[in-house]
């Protein structure tokens, strides 16, 4: 999808503003892509200020060749005023029996590129009715640049999301730190009998040792208990200290 | 460099949130989580002539009540001899852990044929609980080691298994 831009010529109807070239309208820097048929029934609303349009007239330029009835074109005119937010019919009247009509002036802006201007006057000329005004196109781009609400609230939830995830993710760190800082339990010293071998019973029983089989069955413990050693056996289950 | 105040906001509580991941750990945490479950294990101790084999079984509760009980059932280890059997079942609390060592005591010793015993070892046992002290040690996840001085200065090592 294709940013939204205004591009030149822009018009100034009441709030809007208006891109006939990128079908685009500005409302408080919320910029809306018109549909292609609600933007030609725009520039022909533009195009025919401050007189009527009527629906022979709408049939002709905008659905010339095709077929369209007046429900077709009520639902149109319908989709262009939920666009542009004109649901007291402020912006664009219906004239019973005869069609409708901006009620307010379309102003064509002439636009200027830092230093270079493009003149608009053909804009003018072609419509003749429209006096042309100035606009920088710094401005309407600092307009297009601005976040829309949309976008403000799809970041802002994309925020509060990674704050959330963020904030699970701690608790699980700290938990995780908690079970790395906390002592576990420290098993005896473990020996194979062919090791036990090379050592005497005392060097054994210095630190209680126990002697495990090549299945890491214990076979015996070795310690020291009051200044004894102490050798204790355990086989079928049953342990025997000497 | 000028950090944002709300980056520094989220900073800390994700600070705050480590922390009590942490506390969250330690409070559920006691070191007797490791070993609870049920334990046996079986011992014999001579008495002059006499052999006396003592079966022990230890349950281990729930590691957040940090006790434990102990049953130990005491018969004449020589197939020829006059057959009894006595039982003493006993409370287990924990009384201090420092690091990676626990202190415990046994309370609430309850004989059953305590006669019989005492007439198989020829002595007469305290009528108010019994002295018992010793060490353990894990020697793997599933077997843990006792060494007792029992009572009468006898030296007694047992080893316990744990079943699931």
């Amino acid at each position: 999808m294709s940013k939204l831009t205004l591009e030149p010529p822009v018009y100034l109807i009441g709030e809007y503003y208006y891109s006939p070239t990128s079908g685009v309208v500005s409302k408080k820097r919320v910029l809306t892509r018109l549909r292609a048929k609600e933007s030609a029934l725009l520039n022909a609303l533009i195009d025919h200020f401050p007189h009527i349009l009527s629906r022979e007239q709408i049939v002709k330029e905008l659905y010339e060749n095709t077929y369209a009835t007046d429900a077709t074109i009520n639902q149109l005119v319908k989709r262009l005023r939920n666009v542009m937010d004109d649901d007291l019919r402020s912006l664009i009247r219906t004239i019973p029996k005869q069609g409708y009509m901006l009620t307010v002036e379309p102003k064509c802006l002439e636009i200027h590129y830092g230093t270079q201007t493009i003149a608009q006057k053909y804009i003018a000329s072609e419509h003749k009715l429209i006096e042309p005004i100035t606009a920088n196109i710094n401005d309407l781009n600092r307009i297009n640049t601005v976040d829309s609400p949309s976008q403000n609230e799809t970041r802002f939830r994309i925020f509060n999301a990674i704050t959330v995830m963020g904030a699970i993710l701690s608790v699980v760190i700290g938990y995780a730190l908690g079970y790395a800082f906390t002592y576990s339990p420290r098993y005896l010293e473990q020996m194979t009998e062919s090791e036990a071998t090379q050592l005497s019973i005392n060097e054994l029983s210095l630190t209680p040792t126990v002697i495990v089989d090549s299945e890491k069955n214990t076979l015996a413990i070795h310690l020291i208990s009051e200044g004894e050693t102490v050798h204790c056996s355990y086989q079928d289950k049953i342990t025997l200290c000497e | 460099m000028r950090i944002d105040q709300k980056y520094q906001k989220i900073t800390l509580a994700w600070l705050l949130c480590i922390g009590l991941g942490f506390m969250t750990y330690q409070l559920n945490y006691t070191p007797t989580k490791s070993f609870v479950g049920f334990w046996s294990g079986q011992s014999a101790v001579n008495y002059g002539d006499h052999s006396l084999s003592i079966k022990m079984q230890l349950v281990v509760d729930d590691a957040k009540s940090e006790s434990a009980r102990l049953i130990v059932n005491f018969e004449p280890n020589e197939k020829n001899a006059s057959t009894f059997h006595t039982n003493v079942t006993s409370n287990i609390q924990i009384l201090n852990r420092s690091g990676t060592e626990m202190t415990f005591s046994l309370t609430e010793f309850n004989y059953t044929n305590k006669k019989a015993l005492e007439a198989f070892i020829d002595r007469e046992l305290p009528s108010k609980g019994v002295v018992i002290s010793g060490v353990s040690w894990a020697t793997s996840k599933d077997e843990i080691f006792l060494y007792l001085t029992l009572p009468f200065g006898e030296k007694m090592g047992v080893v316990l298994r744990r079943h699931n």
